[in-house]
């Protein structure tokens, strides 16, 4: 679409936020709740409509007295990532018109909702390193408002402040990061980075930023040993809220990560091995930690850290491929981890909303209260069964093909000793993820019947859209292919 | 000892403070003021990174004083958190708050 700016979609964002505010102070007044809904769903979706068809574009921001300010870029990554957030924020906000009524404040809630999403829009959209971490700031600091949105229970409390240190202190740190960048090249833009980085850093300089950003944003990305906060936090919040966590607020951190490493920071060696090690290391504690749950809701918290542990592998042979100039092993590394983001994305939103449709029938999160219940639940079952599979990676479906592009960058590189073994790894731990998807399955399905209702349509149509979704990812497989080469090769500046 | 390396070096030290404050207080209130030393830590660094050849560069403190809004709103839903904490736990005490570990 010609004309349309980054500018017009923030715009959107900020116009539909000072909405539901004023829609909030005076529908509670006269008694009409749900306006802010409607307002930022209308407004999620409008968003959605803009960015699909915006072209690979850079907006400047006016300048404030010879000062250049910020600057926006619409890329493919870009795309990718954001309309994976808008989307999965409409069909959560859509969820939350049934599964929040009647709840305290519930105003606030969807705007909370949408700084998230406008946060993740913001990240994706920047180009320079200043302006991702203002945005990133937005969409933590509404994600910790929404962990903490049942402030008068104790748990959604204990869970928000716990997630709120640790993510800040992390953030900080790439905001230390982003302070060096500066002061050694007097500009956070990424393009004039790309240029000037490599003429000025020292390997151990570029080492210690390396270190700070993938730490500092993986705080939020929630890779081992910084992953505690997630099973606490993903749980204890609304279950269309943990869709957006687990869905698409730690891939932004993926998001940020490959952003500042592969396309600002000049490729540094050694760091394919961390990137690799680290997300080994973050699959295997998430599965073996999911293994042992029986809340439902912590179970799938724990394998999105196990997800996350995927995309970073992916990310390291991605970075191995740059380091070598081998750009069909760059592109196969970086490919397979946005595809598994966008899977991931999908299928662990659909889950999370799942789990909500059954915890809100049948009053547990316990796997034990839950089994049988996707027999009388038709159509949360159905889409639930395919999430789960879809996750599991069973081989027609999409989740197969993700992990499978993953699996062959390392089988590319089999020859090296570090990367069979993280290949022999790799494999293992997609084995024992499939297990306990599967027996999560066959506990839903199993079972005596339970005698919950299915939810109302405004809870399982989100659903059957991203069940169909993932359907759909799985037909058009060339085409989704197609997609993510060209983000791959955008975030690698190709 | 250059100026720049003057406050950088401060600013090392004040992150240092502030991550020994988080990871060794229990008191609630004293691990949001850590975390609030060490968002100090990195605002004074952004200036102090700004001085080329002994002038200033302006877009060092607009840096510094946007991210001292951020800190400022992270610190206002931090303490919001830590009341209700207080509310449910009657302490501020973070060791007291096992049902979730730190």
């Amino acid at each position: 679409m010609v004309g349309v700016s980054p500018l017009d979609v923030f715009a959107l964002f900020f116009g539909a936020s000072l909405a539901a505010v004023a829609a909030n102070g005076l529908g509670r007044k006269v008694g009409a709740t749900k306006i802010p809904a409607y307002i930022v769903t209308i407004a999620l979706a409008v968003a959605l409509a803009l960015v699909l068809p915006m072209e690979p574009c850079k907006y400047q921001l006016p300048s404030f007295a010879g000062i250049p300010v910020a600057e926006l870029r619409m890329d493919d990554a870009s795309r990718i990532f954001s309309a994976a957030a808008i989307l999965l924020g409409f069909l959560a906000a859509i969820y939350s018109l049934k599964y929040m009524e009647g709840e305290e404040g519930v105003g606030l809630y969807y705007l909370l909702l949408l700084l998230m999403v406008a946060g993740i829009v913001g990240v994706t959209l920047a180009n320079d390193l200043f302006t991702l971490y203002c945005f990133w700031e937005l969409m933590s600091v509404a994600a910790y408002a929404l962990v903490a949105f049942r402030w008068w229970d104790w748990e959604p409390v204990e869970a928000g402040l716990k997630y709120l240190v640790m993510s800040t202190l992390g953030a900080l740190m790439a905001l230390y990061a982003i302070s060096l960048v500066y002061g050694a090249s007097g500009t956070t833009n990424f393009d004039e980075l790309r240029g000037l980085l490599p003429k000025l850093e020292s390997r151990e300089a570029l080492g210690l930023l390396v270190g700070l950003f993938v730490f500092g944003f993986g705080v939020t990305t929630a890779i081992v040993p910084f992953h505690t906060w997630l099973p606490d936090a993903h749980p204890a919040a609304p279950s269309p809220v943990s869709a957006m966590l687990s869905g698409v607020v730690i891939e932004t951190g993926v998001y940020a990560i490959a952003r500042t490493l592969f396309y600002v920071l000049p490729p540094l060696a050694g760091i394919e091995y961390l990137l690799t090690y680290v997300g080994l290391l973050t699959c295997t504690v998430g599965n073996l930690s999911a293994l042992r749950q029986s809340d439902v809701k912590r179970l799938l918290a724990y394998s999105s850290v196990a997800n996350i542990g995927y995309i970073m592998v992916g990310l390291g042979e991605g970075y191995m491929g740059l380091l070598q100039g081998v750009s069909t092993l760059a592109l196969a590394g970086l490919a397979g981890a946005t595809l598994h983001v966008v899977i991931h994305a999908f299928g662990k939103g659909l889950l999370f909303l799942c789990a909500g449709s059954a915890i809100r029938a049948l009053k547990s999160r316990s796997i034990r209260d839950l089994e049988g219940c996707a027999r009388s639940m038709p159509v949360t079952g159905f889409s639930a069964a395919v999430g789960l599979l879809n996750l599991a990676g069973i081989p027609p479906l999409a989740g197969f093909w993700s992990k499978l592009l993953i699996a062959y960058g390392l089988a590319v590189t089999i020859q090296n000793p570090l990367m069979a073994l993280a290949l022999l790894f790799f494999v293992a731990n997609a084995v024992l993820a499939a297990a306990y998807y599967l027996t999560l399955l066959t506990r839903l399905f199993g079972g005596k019947e339970t005698g919950a209702r299915e939810a109302p349509p405004h809870m399982w149509v989100p659903e059957l859209v991203l069940a169909a979704a993932c359907i759909l990812m799985t037909l058009q497989l060339s085409h989704v292919l197609a997609l993510v080469y060209r983000s791959a090769s955008a975030l690698l500046g190709w | 000892m250059s100026l720049l390396n003057f406050y950088s070096a401060a600013a090392i030290a004040l992150l240092a403070i502030g991550a020994y404050c988080v990871a060794s207080k229990r008191n609630l209130i004293k691990i949001v003021m850590g975390v609030e030393i060490v968002t100090t830590a990195v605002n004074l660094n952004f200036v102090a990174m700004g001085i080329r050849s002994g002038a200033l560069d302006p877009l060092a403190p607009i840096y510094a004083a946007i991210s001292m809004a951020i800190g400022a709103a992270v610190a206002a839903l931090a303490l919001a958190l830590v009341i209700q904490a207080h509310r449910h736990y009657g302490t501020l005490d973070s060791s007291k708050m096992s049902r979730l570990r730190w």
